[in-house]
Order: C-alpha cells, then structure tokens, then sequence
C-alpha cells in the first residue's frame, strides 16, 4: 500500500431507489471524504437513506461525516436517515446519544 | 510466558501521519495474539481514535503507537509531537449536532482507564480496554 495514497476502504454505491446508498467497508477520517462528495455531489433527492448494513467499522471520525452531511442536506432542502445499521454502527450510534439525530432505524 | 510470547504480545510501531493512518494503526492491533474476536471491535475503535487525532493534531511526520496485552487489559499508547495539550479530561460527549469532540468521549466510555499527558511539546495518551477472555 502506498502510505503516501493509501487505499480507502470504503464503496458508497447507489441504490435502485433514488436517493439511497450502500455503504460498504469502513467509515473513518480517510474514507470520510468519500462519502460526503458522492452523495453530496449526486443528483438532489428529497430523501436520503443511507444503508450501513455493510460498514464494518465506524469511529468519530465516521460520526463527524454523517452529522455534518445530514446537516448539509438539510440545508439544502433534503433530509437524511440511516437505514439496518451493523452491529458496529448502532454501537457507536447509540454510545454517542446520536440515534435520534441521525435518524437510525 | 516465554520471552518469544511476551514479544508477540507487545508491539511498537512507528505510523505515518498521513491521510490512512488510523486504518494503519487498526491493522498493526488487529492481529495481537491475546485479544479475542470479542474483544477487537473496542479495541481497534480506541486505537482508531487515538491514531487519528494524532495524525490530525501532532505536528511530527509519524507517531509513535505501542500495544500491549497485560493484566487482562489491552493496552495501546499513542505519542506524538503537539503544539497543545490533548483534552486531559474530563471528557463529556459533545451534544448531537456538534461535529467535534467525540473521539477522546467514546474512547473514555470504552476504556477503564485513559490517561492524557503532556511534556516538552509531545502528547502522550494511553488507554486500557479491559479484556473480556485473556
């Protein structure tokens, strides 16, 4: 691996219903980027779900991302939810305080 | 144990403080012998948060990181060169829209110690994740 370049270990890939992602791999300061430019930067959805049934590891870093690109679709006239967390994410959500907010199912 | 366990049971490496660097720093724990699979997610989440904030606050190129199995606890140690303390504690968990301040919290609700130094502009924080099998 390059250190300089390293891999990021992480898909956010589209889902068959507009405005939904599936995020596979791990969400942390790196990979972070990833997910706010793809779903900030895709086409406008009046809702967002983002499936992290596949995220094997989240850290705050992780957390950081979701607030702020919830807060950022807001903004913007959308909204966000996080749809089958994995054991890892409810975790982190819930040690956090951060279920409501982010709207976990 | 034998000197070869006990070497295998501690590890110091020293981790580029570059964009993967917490990814890094899981990798090199993830595979100590003495922590069990029931054990891991805590521990690569405290090694994850400690890595990245050194990675995002130290002023060096590198960090220095070291685990250890002992006592039943998973130990891990982060040092770096800093301009500033870290938050030596307490560390209450930010309110919900806030985007900062959450790393050393979760680490302090996951550990059964953390303790944060500060000496001659380098930035020591150590954490002890109790073993569930060791």
């Amino acid at each position: 691996v390059d250190a300089k370049n390293p891999e990021i270990r992480l898909e956010v890939n589209p889902a068959k219903q507009q405005g939904s992602w599936g995020l596979v791999g791990e969400l942390d300061a790196h990979s972070a980027g990833l997910l706010e430019e793809t779903v900030a930067n895709a086409a406008m959805a009046e809702a967002v779900i983002l499936d992290m049934s596949g995220v094997s590891f989240i850290d705050s870093s992780g957390l950081r991302a979701l607030v702020g690109l919830k807060s950022s679709l807001e903004g913007s006239g959308s909204s966000m939810r996080i749809a089958d967390p994995s054991d890892a994410v409810r975790r982190i959500i819930e040690m956090t305080g951060l279920a409501d907010h982010l709207d976990v199912a | 144990l034998n000197s070869a366990e006990r070497r295998q049971r501690v590890g110091r490496w020293t981790i580029n403080a570059g964009p993967g660097a917490a990814a890094h720093a899981r990798d090199t724990v993830s595979n100590m012998p003495g922590v069990a699979e029931g054990d891991l997610a805590d521990a690569m989440l405290v090694v994850s948060e400690l890595a990245a904030n050194a990675a995002e606050h130290g002023t060096s190129a590198a960090f220095q990181l070291e685990a250890e199995v002992i006592d039943g606890n998973f130990r891990c140690r982060v040092a770096n060169e800093a301009d500033a303390s870290p938050p030596t504690g307490p560390w209450p968990m930010p309110d919900p829209d806030a985007l900062r301040g959450r790393g050393l919290a979760i680490v302090d609700r996951l550990a059964t110690r953390l303790d944060v130094r500060y000496t001659n502009g380098e930035a020591v924080v150590e954490a002890d994740v109790e073993l569930s099998t060791s």
